[in-house]
């Protein structure tokens, strides 16, 4: 790999909490501070001139489609768009068909990932076996097989019971637990946020409070439990307020929230294009 | 120009004069119905399809009526014989019907927003015919053309339309037209049928029958839409008939000279008592005869038809 010269590029690291205007040099694949007047001619220079230059970017929640559904994505077309939009390390999400419940998904997952993927790419297992929310997938085995977390993205674990066991044996191996957080019962048939814009165009809607309720349950066993769970694309303002509280009581507790839910609102639905539509939904400028 | 539009989608898009426009040119049609020649030869040449993938007996049937008396060809399609049941989609089965080459399209479906998106992917006229909860036109139309029969002006007139009104496109419709004419509009019914997300609407929301009806000009009947609802909105339609059911008490709360409506299909005996259905105060029947006339004008104007012509043959 050729040195390179990037200029003039918008330094952001976080880490040092730099945020300024400046040059990077980068010598045998590490950053340096300098190169000799002979390295720099053979350099490669890159024009970074209206471009921000940063510590690869991390995406917790992604999703491959694959094995089953790479009609929607593949690991190598998801991987592509990953780079090209500065991520460099992805954690994908196991609602694939089938879902990978059991190593051997996951193992198919790992093969495909050191053929076809440019970034890093670690996978999750399901919570329960098939995703159907009844019993416990064999958590064990899918951290052997390499999974970072478990989730029944796509789905939530309705039985507060069947939750309960799952973060106890999770805990065992040091597993994370994300859920998408989803009372099933109170959004049958619901397409858009419930309030004043699903009522003007004659929708089902997804009331906030079908995501704050499982955000209770999954903060108390959190606090019961001892288990960190990971709450995924959080689009409730109270959701918000609740794992904030719960953080300041030190709960093991994190979330998520997504560009299109910090950017968007329900009113862009107005007209119908299904490009809007999502889960959870986009809800009002206050949750925004 | 007054009417500049090919489709007819929502009532919330159209200007009053717009509404008034349509009122006006189907007076005149109307005049055509009492004749003993009742075709007129506006539409005559031209094909009309009526795509009902939801079921329908007053708005198709009128549908079919209005185009055959502007002498036009009709085709109708029912949802339940066509190639949808094999999986053909709505933009398929459009464009398909577009290409048999019919001049108009009236559609009714049960997802709401999908006479838009066939407005923006046909070249020829959309006609809603009601598009799941969300709003039903041409029933706005009639409703309000009977109310201004009867009532005059709209301005300032207590209008009530109680019963589900969640799921239904005729309330939307009718909320949207009356807002535009004035009215003083309240919806009444069970709170998880008749939620305070209506009140942005720009209307009173109201649970309590009495204070509600007290007085008011116009009670409009709206049926348990059980189609679109799922269980669990309220006990009962027993107890909903005890609550809200529109019975000889109730009704004697409203003002003297109110009318009673109702879009159709009556569930007898449940939102309405059967006497009152059929009383002297009831204008049901007006209303359907009133929606050929309706139909009548949204048809002749989305083809581009001139009122003047209609006027000087009625």
């Amino acid at each position: 790999m050729p040195n390179l010269w990037i200029k003039n590029a918008r330094i952001i690291d976080p880490a040092t909490k730099r945020d300024e205007r400046g040059d990077l040099l980068v010598k045998n694949g590490r950053i340096v501070d300098a190169l000799s007047a002979a390295e720099r001619k053979r350099a490669k220079v890159i024009d970074a001139d209206g471009l921000v230059a940063c510590p690869g970017l991390v995406d917790v929640h992604v999703h491959f489609r694959e094995p089953g559904q790479t009609h929607k994505e593949t690991i190598a077309t998801g991987t592509h768009a990953a780079a090209a939009g500065g991520f460099t390390t992805v954690v994908c999400m196991p609602n694939t068909s089938p879902p990978a419940s059991t190593p051997g998904t996951i193992q198919y997952i790992n093969d495909a990932i050191k053929r076809d993927a440019v970034v890093k790419v670690y996978p999750t297992g399901c919570i329960t076996v098939d995703m159907k929310g009844q019993a416990l997938a064999p958590i064990g085995s899918l951290k052997r097989a390499g999974v970072v977390a478990i989730t029944d993205d796509g789905d939530c674990v309705q039985s507060n019971e069947l939750m309960r066991r799952a973060c106890e044996y999770a805990k065992m191996f040091d597993l994370p637990i994300m859920d998408h957080c989803q009372d099933h019962s109170m959004t049958q048939g619901a397409v858009m946020n419930e309030g004043v814009v699903s009522t003007r165009l004659g929708l089902r809607g997804w009331p906030n409070a079908a995501e704050d309720l499982i955000v209770a349950r999954n903060i108390i066993l959190s606090t019961y439990t001892g288990a960190h769970i990971h709450m995924q694309h959080i689009s409730s303002k109270n959701s918000v307020e609740l794992i904030r509280r719960a953080k300041s009581r030190h709960i093991l507790v994190s979330a998520e929230a997504t560009p299109h839910h910090l950017a968007l609102t329900d009113e862009a639905l107005g007209t119908y294009d299904t490009n809007f539509k999502m889960n959870p939904p986009l809800r009002t400028e206050e949750d925004r | 120009m007054p009417w500049t539009r090919r489709h007819l989608i929502t009532l919330e898009e159209l200007t009053l004069e717009e509404i008034e426009h349509i009122h006006t040119t189907a007076a005149a049609f109307k005049r055509t119905l009492k004749r003993s020649v009742k075709k007129v030869p506006a539409l005559r040449g031209k094909t009309i399809v009526n795509l009902f993938l939801e079921p329908s007996t007053r708005t198709r049937m009128a549908f079919d009526m209005a185009a055959k008396r502007l002498s036009a060809d009709v085709i109708s399609l029912d949802g339940n014989v066509s190639s949808t049941t094999k999986g053909e989609t709505l933009r398929d089965t459009a464009q398909n019907i577009q290409a048999l080459q019919a001049d108009m399209i009236v559609i009714r479906h049960a997802a709401a927003g999908s006479p838009l998106y066939l407005s923006k992917i046909l070249d020829i006229p959309v006609i809603n015919a009601g598009d799941g909860a969300h709003e039903h036109p041409t029933q706005g139309l009639l409703d309000t053309f009977t109310m201004r029969e009867r009532l005059g002006s709209l301005q300032g007139r207590k209008v009530v339309i109680l019963g589900d009104i969640l799921f239904s496109r005729v309330a939307r419709s009718n909320l949207h037209a009356l807002k535009k004419f004035g009215a003083d509009v309240t919806v009444v019914g069970p709170s998880t049928l008749v939620p305070p997300a209506f009140a942005a609407m720009g209307v009173k929301v109201s649970h309590d029958l009495r204070s509600a009806l007290a007085d008011a000009e116009v009670v409009m009947l709206l049926r348990i839409q059980h189609e679109r609802q799922s269980l669990g909105m309220f006990p009962s339609l027993g107890e909903y008939t005890s609550l809200f059911g529109l019975n000889k008490t109730r009704a004697s709360w409203l003002n003297p000279k109110a009318i009673i409506m109702h879009p159709g299909p009556i569930n007898r005996g449940v939102e309405i008592d059967s006497d009152l259905a059929d009383g002297p105060r009831s204008v049901i029947l007006d209303q359907v005869t009133n929606g050929i006339a309706i139909r009548m004008a949204v048809l002749y104007l989305c083809s581009g038809g001139q009122p003047e012509y209609v006027s000087a043959s009625a």
